[in-house]
């Protein structure tokens, strides 16, 4: 092969790389920006409240439509997952009692779209907490090109809590059990009040035969519902093997579910680290 | 005559000396209080899509590694910022002339190394499944390694556009 058939060759090569890469390389066309990440309010039966959300689309993004919704969320038994249904599907839903204007718009790059909320309290409502979500949800561009090859085509959401409180509430919240699964610690909450809770919380792990701290671990910031499922499976990570290695542990569990008092339990567990250490 | 006026002046300024006395204001030190409100707030990034290079169906294959990101996250005092995934469809659509095609459990993650937060290993679903949960006031909550898997099919009877709709959702629905 002459040089001018090496050079050709090196440019397709080349060519192809690139091309291969571009197809590679992942795309960053989601990116915004938002605030609140929550409304609490305390109320009183027929009160009206008003507020906003603001949602800022990036600068580099292509002009994006999205489309707002109240709607009611919970979270499952083992808090992996999140369910959102229809305002008014679970009982101690505040979905109903909002109203979003506007519904839907596009939102230009660099652009802040927002989002009126107002809240009417209903004049007969009980005391207690109650909850829903403001869910703003980018709508796929019919016009976008479709991707090619095996693919996920992803679009961006956000939700925030809506809490209200119609006080008096009653606060109130038990721990259920700890127990160790493969690299994980878990403690299981009941909630037994009427409102949402948050939980905060630090694990310390104390070595059985010289009841000595070596290791502690934190939780935080995850919420407790009392309906429709009003017990959850918080989990954290072990500390490392080598911090916390295999053995007899005492496990001292204080939870803060924000009550006058802190939670706590003490329990004998045994850590198994897979490579024996 | 100048002498008259300068005994005179002198007398005058003496005696607005000795007449001279500190007056307090209702208040000596005035001050004004500057607020800033700063709502919760964060600022975050997803990839736009994830392409899975299937050369053999007969084995998993991963993408490659993707980048998540939420930065100047402002939470309250003790709240977190949670990362989710759901599948809009339980099955890809497969491209014309396929009858079998990957359903959305077939796409799972790994914990991936993410920083002030923890990851979590789980496969898609059409609910939104935690891919990772920040720290309690974590200032920001990124991973760069993220890799999805599609599994082995080896049913899947043809080449071409496979593809799912999948959505991000980011919220700190605590109390």
């Amino acid at each position: 092969m002459g040089h001018r058939g090496c050079k050709l060759a090196w440019t397709l090569a080349t060519m192809l790389v690139s091309v291969l890469l571009a197809g590679l390389t992942p795309a960053y066309a989601i990116g915004f920006h938002f605030s609140p990440l929550n409304i609490s309010i305390q109320a009183r039966p027929g009160q009206i409240a008003n507020r906003t959300f603001n949602l800022t689309l990036a600068k580099d993004a292509p002009p994006t439509h999205f489309k707002a919704h109240v709607q009611d969320w919970w979270r499952s038994a083992d808090n992996r997952q999140t369910f959102y249904a229809a305002p008014g599907s679970i009982r101690r839903s505040c979905g109903l009692w909002c109203s979003i204007n506007p519904v839907e718009a596009t939102v230009k790059p660099g652009e802040t779209l927002t989002i009126r909320l107002s809240i009417r309290v209903p004049d007969d409502i009980k005391p207690g907490g109650y909850w829903a979500a403001l869910t703003v949800d980018e709508v796929p561009d019919p016009l976008a090109p479709e991707p090619s090859g095996i693919a996920m085509v992803f679009r961006g959401s956000v939700s925030i809590g809506i809490f209200i409180e119609i006080p008096p509430a009653v606060r109130s919240a038990k721990l259920a059990g700890i127990q160790i699964s493969e690299d994980k610690l878990l403690v299981k909450l009941c909630n037994d009040g009427d409102i949402p809770l948050r939980v905060n919380g630090a694990f310390e792990f104390y070595r059985l035969e010289e009841d000595k701290l070596v290791a502690t671990v934190k939780i935080g910031g995850e919420p407790l519902l009392p309906d429709p499922i009003n017990t959850c499976e918080f989990s954290v990570a072990l500390p490392s093997a080598k911090e916390l290695p295999s053995g007899k542990y005492k496990v001292r569990a204080i939870m803060d579910v924000g009550l006058d008092y802190l939670l706590g339990a003490e329990k004998q567990l045994e850590i198994i680290r897979a490579n024996g250490s | 005559m100048y002498r008259i006026l300068t005994v005179a002046c002198a007398v005058i300024l003496m005696a607005g000396a000795s007449l001279a006395a500190v007056v307090n204001l209702p208040n000596e030190t005035q001050s004004t209080t500057f607020t800033a409100t700063v709502s919760e707030q964060a600022n975050v990034s997803v990839p736009a899509s994830v392409a899975f290079n299937v050369t053999n169906v007969s084995a998993d294959t991963n993408s490659a590694d993707q980048s998540v990101s939420a930065t100047t996250v402002v939470l309250s005092d003790g709240k977190a910022l949670r990362v989710e995934i759901q599948a809009d469809a339980a099955n890809f659509t497969a491209p014309f002339g396929g009858t079998v095609t990957w359903a959305a459990g077939d796409i799972s993650w790994d914990a991936a190394t993410w920083t002030n937060g923890t990851g979590s290993a789980n496969a898609l679903s059409t609910s939104y499944t935690t891919v990772a949960t920040s720290n309690a006031n974590a200032a920001s909550l990124s991973a760069s390694d993220l890799t999805f898997t599609l599994a082995d099919k080896n049913t899947v009877d043809r080449a071409g556009d496979h593809t799912l709709a999948a959505t991000w959702k980011f919220s700190s629905v605590t109390p």
